[in-house]
């Protein structure tokens, strides 16, 4: 899986994968280096945080997820705490909408 | 059997090696189909169509022949002979003899037809030998006699004669409709292969040599390519297609009644899972006739056991899929669970399924 990923960011700028078990250090290691040689983004979703092993740059938790309902679906509400480890990080905890009534995403 | 119109046109039945036969087809196939939109084109010089729809429409099997043959003399200065019967067997032998048989006719025609209409000569050789000239005869042999005489291609042809097939395989060029897609453009197999993200751009190159690794590593179907398209249901809606199969040109926009509205499940499920929903005495929730759910559920049941609490529901908002077929009632559930998981069930004849999660 490492390998293929690795393939996938010398063709894409942005790259998301979803280790199916804990990556192992070393495989992440030299996926971070190529990230930093390419210019490339790697967005990985890791439930639980733990199945990545290194600190990210940028990181997107959800704390709280809440539908809203009308006769129907009508959207759901993310709060997103941000974290990282970057200066320009606007920590803290924001509020999404994902997915709207649009099917679409929404920030407020 | 269908009524069908069949044009033949002796002039185009041949290639001319300046290509403009196909054109010429092509030409005539847009127009015959403004007459009618079912009209084929079944081999070089022969094009058919079911006449029913076109003769209510024009007021008469005579006046859509009429506009027939005006459409194919001013599109290409030959007069076309024209033939109705039922199916396309007749229809052709009806059209290289000009012929229009009534309804009902078909079948003393096509027995009346001499063998060689079959165009297998070694058949009709040793047929003539036994005495039998025309398609009727050949028709009374007893099946087993014929297999047993002639190999299995004369067993088609004898299902023909006694009409219980309707066309022969001689009489369709099975790869016309590709090469007049071909001239057409619009047949994708030839063209270049589309970008990851519609047109093609540069970074569309790294992307494939990208993909071309991955699917060496991983194998063909690896890589797939995700899209949209019509359809009722969450699960026939989204697909992923391998990367690299030819795309359909065609962008689904036509309205689906039905359909479910925005926001759709995140994840379908390919193959459903069976679950139950209860409600507060724990009998099980069905939707009635009328398209009502019994009881409010409150409970959600997997099959291992697995229970999770309802705490809100909306619909059922009934699938007007192939409503004539009384054991194709099916709707739409949205649940939301206690833990905050929002899921899509399929209720069909009181049997409940997981659709989708909206995760």
């Amino acid at each position: 899986m490492a390998e293929s990923a690795a393939d996938l960011l010398d063709g894409v700028d942005l790259l998301i994968v979803r280790p199916p078990s804990r990556a192992s250090h070393g495989a992440a290691r030299r996926l971070i280096d190529r990230v930093r040689e390419r210019g490339t983004v790697l967005i990985v979703l890791a439930e639980p945080a733990s199945l990545w092993p290194l600190p990210a740059d940028l990181s997107f938790d959800i704390t709280n997820a809440q539908w809203a309902t009308s006769s129907r679906l009508d959207a759901r509400y993310l709060t997103v705490r941000i974290g990282g480890r970057g200066e320009a990080i606007r920590a803290g905890e924001h509020v999404v909408v994902l997915p709207n009534r649009r099917g679409r995403c929404e920030a407020n | 059997m269908e009524r069908l119109l069949a044009i033949w046109i002796e002039a185009l039945g041949e290639e001319a090696p300046d290509g403009s036969t196909l054109r010429d087809h092509l030409a005539l196939l847009d127009a015959l189909s403004v007459l009618c939109p079912f009209t084929e084109s079944v081999r070089l010089g022969l094009f058919v169509l079911p006449i029913r729809g076109p003769s209510r429409f024009f007021g008469g099997e005579a006046a859509v022949m009429e506009n027939v043959r005006s459409t194919v003399v001013e599109l290409t200065g030959h007069a076309p002979s024209l033939g109705i019967a039922d199916g396309l067997f007749c229809a052709e032998a009806c059209a290289r003899l000009g012929l229009v048989l009534e309804p009902g006719a078909t079948e003393s025609f096509r027995r009346s037809l001499p063998l060689s209409a079959l165009g297998r000569k070694d058949v009709a050789t040793t047929c003539q030998r036994l005495g039998l000239h025309t398609v009727g005869s050949f028709a009374d042999l007893d099946t087993a006699r014929v297999g047993e005489r002639f190999n299995k291609h004369a067993l088609v042809l004898h299902r023909v004669a006694r009409g219980e097939l309707f066309e022969l395989d001689t009489q369709r060029d099975r790869k016309l409709a590709t090469r007049l897609a071909q001239l057409r453009g619009e047949d994708d197999r030839l063209d270049e292969q589309m970008g990851f993200f519609g047109s093609r751009g540069a970074g569309d190159d790294r992307a494939d040599a990208a993909a071309h690794r991955v699917r060496r590593r991983l194998g063909a179907d690896a890589v797939v390519v995700a899209s949209l398209r019509g359809g009722r249901v969450p699960e026939d809606r989204a697909t992923l297609v391998p990367w690299g199969s030819p795309k359909s040109v065609t962008r689904d926009v036509a309205p689906w009644p039905g359909q479910m509205r925005a926001p759709s499940p995140a994840t379908t499920l390919t193959r459903p899972v069976a679950v139950q929903l209860r409600d507060a005495h724990d009998h099980p929730v069905v939707m009635g006739a009328r398209g009502f759910l019994s009881e409010v559920p409150t409970t959600l049941l997997f099959s291992h056991q697995l229970r999770r609490e309802v705490i809100w529901y909306a619909g059922p908002w009934p699938l007007v899929e192939r409503w004539w077929s009384l054991n194709r009632r099916r709707a739409h559930v949205q649940i939301l669970l206690v833990s905050g998981e929002a899921l899509l069930l399929t209720a069909e004849s009181n049997r409940w399924w997981l659709a989708g999660i909206y995760d």
